[in-house]
């Protein structure tokens, strides 16, 4: 039963297939106040490579979201880079963009209205292959079609229903199925489990895993829920009101975090076992996330943070090693790690 | 009690998920039989149309023929509707004029259907600044009261039938602009639009597949009032004398002709009034009724009730 | 009916047109103690709850059974009963604070409507009970929030401005339908512990909806399963970790993963809920159950049968065999 996958570090020596760097991406919004500038992302950096899931984590706020409509380039960032195999798609325009973005694909939260509802399923899935023109003719996209579908466990038939006539779980089967058609290297998906039910959250899970052994694929896994994370991924990256807390392979991130962030957010997730969970010490975050129009100065965390000091609301803590692959943004780690 | 192999379980593919019961949803057709006030209005509106398409051949008399020694001849046997001024019968021509009230109606919204499906689609999905200088076009074009501006038109192009068409055409294409407009910001921000273009859909194949498909509930019910109100405004512009010119008839033309006898012969006015208020009325009706059918959540409700 | 009950409801049901929503579902709370509701979207959950308060009055919906609280019936009950019933006895707090806040009032008026029509205090004493309310569901500096609207403040801020209305007028249950499910996780934690420290202080029953079972694992002392509409498993909630019994409740806990857990395979259902208007025959789970004994399980309806302890479920595989259903997904494909 407990055949082991996502066993790491599985992924090290594999290349780099997308790298961001410095990622800002900034929106004017026209309030009581006048033009103003919400914060969304602020100099972001990651690696993706071949075959792995990287986590993102956050809250809401936190620009986990953007950060994967930055890379689908549905927002256009306002700095860095998003480099794909050497070229930066952040700017790319035209046929240049179209081209990528046959190659990176995305999965959204709410499988009810990411469908058409006027269009039958294999139309839906089709979509990639009329605009990417990947078929020549009906009978050999509908052969596709039928393949993608068998490909995410749902029968041809499918193919002539129409959204409503399907479930939650079949819909987001769907999604993932006109994702694949374009045959991308990379696959983000933003909070893809989150709007269904916990035994399909399951099947929809372990079918992710499924195609990204047999196809290869790469995964950006959005999430805010850092079990779902911790099931999923290879290695985590950890947000908060847009900037960068910690990225870790994933094991030494649940086991030995280095942010005070992170163990805030591990010590709020209930646990499984009534008695540990009962009488378990925490810390609890007090307050709220502050606004992303005006954020704290210095380190965006210190308002909440249970071990902030004077310097810390002076300078930007820069992403210090802590181990191998692993980096925390804090200036105060060795604190931190005895939290 | 027996273990039960391991072999026997059933190993199912998560695909063996059932279809929640295929949606029992009534086609809208149906739905709209059903009611019986939307019923009603169709009712009327196939025997107008029917008027429109056989008045000619079904008429027991010829529209001009004059017959003097028979004027102003109150409703009787011979001639139902009674006859005008000059005898002729007016039942005739309130029948054949069915065809003109039809054809304004039916060319005049077709031109602000197209026109303002156009503008309102790429207004609302583009935005930016075509959508700031065509939306205040339209505003413009709003603040003028309807009959005026069609009044205008149809001073500056001399009066007759296809200029009445083209302004009561022109004096609609803002509602439609707007109509459009509205749906299309409410479906371009919905995630299957954001969805088609992370997968590097183009415009045009968006706008075709996505919104359009999507915004044909509002146009159907807009296309069905406007019917209403074009043929109010033939009648409108008709009896100012600046649509169907004489002896051809149109309804309005009959009640322009027949202002001078109003206390002597009602008829003259009361047959061709009815027959303008029973065709907008109807299609008053159609509109509001295929509306509740293609609202989902009217929908809903309708089908809760039919269920109850 | 002990001293100590505060509501007690025997043989819940709902029928809306053909659809079977509730069968024939029991509970009952005691003063001080947490009773958790679990079960996945359309099992019935939040209607059995709607229904037990009287809260389901649509012409379309038969719901019979009884519910007492305080020697009423509130099925049936008249709806000028029940509203003073809703002010004093019963306070809500539900998933979305942003819709269950009236957002054209301010704070105040709305913390002190219910004290100001039930307990017949005047205006100065409600306010001041408004500030206590505030500050003891951990709303710092209380006074200025006072005058606000409800969209002047975040969505814990919201959520805790609910409970503050919700036990407004001291009331004996307190009704939590999924309350912190459109929360971050930081601030699930702290509406968690408020509950959990305000019903020390106030000693009410709660009633908490939710379809996270590690949520109900910090919050109640017995949780019901609800499944198809019928209570499948009901026990004390260390029991429901340790020694869950009916397929479905097994399957559950080990379909979502929990933190430390990462290298275990996940358990996947396969198929999808019943349909309320075609529930099976036999037992609900039927068409999903990996072990399915016999021709039983098929055509006859298991009861819900205690198997000590107060461990109630309702499954032929946990009451006629007993080793073989320890695991009812062991070998399962995965």
């Amino acid at each position: 039963m407990s055949e082991v996958r996502n066993s790491q570090p599985a992924n090290r020596d594999e290349p780099v297939l997308l790298s961001v760097q410095n990622l800002q991406v900034h929106f004017a919004v026209r309030g009581a106040a006048g033009k103003q500038t919400v914060h969304a992302v602020e100099d972001i950096s990651f690696d993706l490579k071949r075959g792995e899931t990287l986590g993102l984590v956050g809250e809401s706020g936190s620009g986990k979201s953007t950060i994967a409509n930055a890379l689908m380039r549905l927002e256009d960032p306002t700095g860095g880079r998003i480099m794909l195999e050497g070229i930066d798609i952040a700017t790319l325009r035209g046929s240049d963009l179209k081209s990528v973005r046959r190659r990176l694909a995305m999965v959204f939260q709410d499988p009810f209205s990411a469908l058409n509802p006027r269009q039958r399923i294999g139309l839906s899935i089709a979509e990639p292959l009329v605009v990417h023109k990947l078929a020549n003719g009906g009978a050999e996209r509908s052969k596709r079609v039928r393949e993608l579908l068998d490909l995410v466990n749902l029968p041809a038939h499918f193919a002539d229903r129409f959204p409503h006539e399907l479930s939650g779980g079949q819909r987001q089967r769907v999604c993932i199925a006109r994702a694949l058609a374009g045959d991308p290297d990379i696959m983000i998906l933003d909070e893809a489990t989150a709007s269904l039910d916990v035994s399909v959250q399951a099947q929809i899970m372990n079918l992710l895993k499924d195609l990204q052994r047999r196809l290869g694929l790469t995964y950006l896994f959005v999430s805010h829920d850092l079990a779902a994370v911790e099931y999923m991924s290879h290695r985590v990256l950890v947000m908060y009101l847009g900037r960068l807390m910690e990225i870790s392979p994933r094991d030494e991130l649940y086991t030995q975090s280095a942010h005070p962030y992170t163990r805030a957010l591990l010590a709020a997730i209930p646990l499984a076992d009534p008695v540990a969970e009962r009488s378990r010490e925490r810390t609890l975050l007090e307050g709220e996330v502050p606004s992303p129009l005006n954020p704290p100065s210095g380190c965006v965390f210190r308002t909440r943070c249970p071990i902030a000091v004077d310097e810390c609301s002076e300078v930007v803590p820069a992403a210090i090693e802590v181990g191998e692959d692993h980096n925390s943004a804090c200036i105060r780690v060795p604190v931190a790690q005895e939290l | 009690m027996t273990q039960p192999p391991v072999a026997e379980k059933p190993d199912r593919p998560p695909s063996s998920e059932e279809a929640p019961v295929a949606s029992e949803r009534t086609s809208a057709w149906r739905l709209v039989l059903a009611n019986k006030v939307t019923l009603g209005g169709l009712v009327v509106l196939v025997v107008v149309v029917l008027a429109a398409i056989f008045g000619r051949w079904l008429a027991p008399y010829g529209i001009n023929d004059v017959d003097v020694t028979n004027a102003l001849a109150p409703p009787s046997a011979a001639h139902w509707f009674g006859t005008d001024e000059l005898g002729r019968d007016v039942f005739s021509r309130v029948l054949v004029s069915a065809r003109v009230s039809i054809l304004v109606g039916l060319v005049s919204v077709s031109f602000a259907l197209v026109a303002g499906v156009v503008v309102g689609l790429l207004a609302g999905f583009f935005g930016g600044k075509l959508d700031a200088i065509v939306m205040r076009c339209a505003d413009v074009l709003f603040a003028f009261p309807v009959l005026l501006l069609a009044l205008a038109i149809v001073a500056v192009l001399g009066p007759g039938l296809p200029t009445a068409m083209l302004a009561i055409g022109i004096v609609y294409t803002p509602i439609f602009a707007r109509v459009v407009r509205a749906s299309t910001l409410g479906v371009r921000e919905e995630p299957f639009v954001k969805a088609s273009v992370s997968i590097g859909a183009s415009s045009g194949l968006i706008l075709r597949r996505h919104i359009l498909p999507n915004i044909t509930g509002p146009i159907i019910v807009q296309t069905s009032l406007s019917l209403a109100f074009a043929i109010l405004s033939e009648a409108a512009l008709s009896f100012l004398g600046l649509g169907v010119q004489p002896p051809d008839p149109s309804w309005g033309r009959m009640l322009f002709d027949a202002r001078g006898f109003l206390g002597t012969a009602w008829w003259m006015s009361v047959f061709p009034g009815l027959a303008i208020f029973l065709t907008v009325l109807a299609f008053n009706l159609v509109g509001d009724g295929l509306r509740d059918v293609l609202d989902p959540r009217h929908r809903t409700a309708i089908e809760a009730r039919r269920v109850k | 009916m002990s001293a100590n009950t505060v509501i007690d409801v025997q043989d819940l049901r709902v029928r809306v047109g053909a659809a079977r929503i509730v069968n024939d579902v029991s509970f009952k709370v005691e003063r001080g103690q947490t009773l958790g509701i679990v079960g996945e979207s359309g099992s019935g959950k939040s209607m059995t709850v709607l229904a037990a308060t009287g809260l389901i009055d649509a012409p379309s919906a038969k719901v019979s059974g009884t519910s007492m609280l305080d020697g009423q019936n509130l099925i049936g009950l008249r709806r000028s009963k029940l509203e003073k019933i809703y002010g004093e006895r019963i306070g809500f707090i539900f998933q979305d604070p942003a819709t269950s806040l009236n957002p054209v009032l301010t704070l105040e008026r709305q913390l002190t409507e219910g004290p100001e029509a039930h307990l017949g205090i005047t205006r100065r004493a409600a306010r001041r009970r408004a500030l206590d309310l505030l500050e003891a569901v951990g709303i710092p500096d209380p006074e200025p929030r006072l005058a606000a609207y409800p969209h002047q403040l975040s969505g814990g801020m919201k959520q805790r401005v609910m409970i503050a209305v919700a036990l407004a007028c001291d009331p004996a249950l307190l009704i939590a339908d999924e309350p912190t499910t459109a929360l971050d996780v930081t601030t699930q934690a702290q509406i968690i512990s408020l509950v959990r420290s305000l019903q020390e202080r106030l000693g009410m029953g709660v009633v908490w909806i939710s379809h996270d079972l590690g949520v109900i694992s910090g919050v109640a002392e017995e949780v019901s399963v609800l499944y198809g509409g019928q209570v499948v498993e009901h026990t004390a909630i260390t029991d429901i970790f340790n020694n869950p019994l009916h397929p479905y409740t097994q399957g559950l806990l080990r379909a979502r993963p929990y933190l430390g857990g990462a290298q275990e395979e996940l358990v996947t259902i396969p198929g999808s809920p019943p349909d309320p208007k075609n529930l099976p025959k036999g037992c609900v789970f039927y068409d999903r159950c990996p072990v399915r004994l016999d021709s039983r399980c098929e055509t006859e309806l298991p009861p819900l049968t205690d198997v000590g302890d107060g461990h109630l479920v309702r499954s032929f595989c946990a009451t006629s065999g007993g080793e073989n259903v320890r695991n009812a997904w062991e070998g399962t494909r995965v």
